[in-house]
């Protein structure tokens, strides 16, 4: 008798949430659906007192997580601070992982080198340097995730970021939105990716 | 360190259950990414050829042609 597989895996996305990093937002979530794997954000909690145990729970409900350091940087707005959501959730992981005595966390970068200066903590863990394009977001995912079977291609994951590019403005107007940063159109940008992803890849 | 995944391939329906998205949205959602892969399919499997007196005949042999037979695709497909 076949082994029965195991349910769905969700992958925890800890990436900001700005204008300039959307097409590498979409590009995470195509290339996450693309291998059959459930994207999963902060997005999705609501803002209220008991927000960090949502994230702590979020973060133990995921196999997987991503994480995300190329914009850790000062905004213009004044006072200028650096953003320390990403590094923070990263700790966040690291930590529980630990305990569980796992590891399956990954780090991006646009820059190489930049990791190890920002986060000398973090020495002696490779981080996944994308440039800062869409493209290199997916040769990254390739190189952690292998799956068995349905294997998918950076051309197909590419034709699911168009396909979900394409459609974006349509879940934007229907959910009233502005920005794709929103719990309902994180939702519907996830679920239009996964029904590509489960069409194309073979 | 790659990870092999031997876990389910996630669906549209896995994702919509694993985010709580409702059934009627995710349809609504389904046949938002749809009629395109609908129509491209189609386009792809009978792209050549065309029906006359119903019999199945090639219809490569002029632009024009093949452009007719698209057109007809696209129409059966919406």
């Amino acid at each position: 008798m076949a082994k029965p597989k195991k349910p769905r895996t969700e992958v925890f996305l800890n990436i900001p949430y700005d204008k300039k990093f959307e097409r590498l937002f979409i590009a995470y979530v195509a290339g996450v659906s693309a291998f059959g794997l459930v994207p999963r954000a902060t997005l999705e909690i609501p803002d209220s007192s008991r927000r960090l145990d949502k994230i702590l729970k979020l973060i133990e409900d995921c196999e997987y997580s991503i994480h995300d350091l190329s914009r850790v940087e000062l905004d213009r707005k004044k006072p200028c601070t650096p953003r320390f959501n990403m590094p923070f959730e990263l700790g966040l992981t690291v930590a529980q992982e630990k305990q569980k005595k796992k590891e399956s966390w990954y780090v991006f970068e646009s820059t190489s080198y930049r990791m190890e200066k920002s986060l000398s903590d973090l020495n002696g863990t490779d981080a996944k340097i994308h440039e800062g394009k869409v493209a290199g977001v997916f040769a990254e995912l390739c190189q952690i995730f292998k799956r068995r079977g349905r294997q998918p291609t950076v051309r197909q994951m590419a034709r699911i970021y168009r396909e979900v590019r394409r459609n974006q403005a349509a879940i934007l107007k229907e959910s009233g939105a502005k920005s794709p940063y929103k719990a309902r159109t994180f939702r519907d940008i996830c679920v239009v990716a996964s029904a590509w992803a489960d069409r194309l890849v073979e | 360190m790659s990870v092999i995944l031997d876990s389910r391939f996630a669906t549209a329906e896995d994702t919509a259950a694993a985010l709580g998205v409702s059934d009627a949205r995710l349809k609504r959602l389904i046949r938002v990414a749809g009629p395109k892969a609908k129509a491209e399919r189609v386009l792809t499997t009978v792209h050549f050829t065309t029906r006359s007196n119903g019999k199945w005949k090639r219809a490569a042999s002029s632009a024009s042609r093949r452009k007719q037979t698209r057109g007809k695709t696209k129409k059966a497909a919406h």
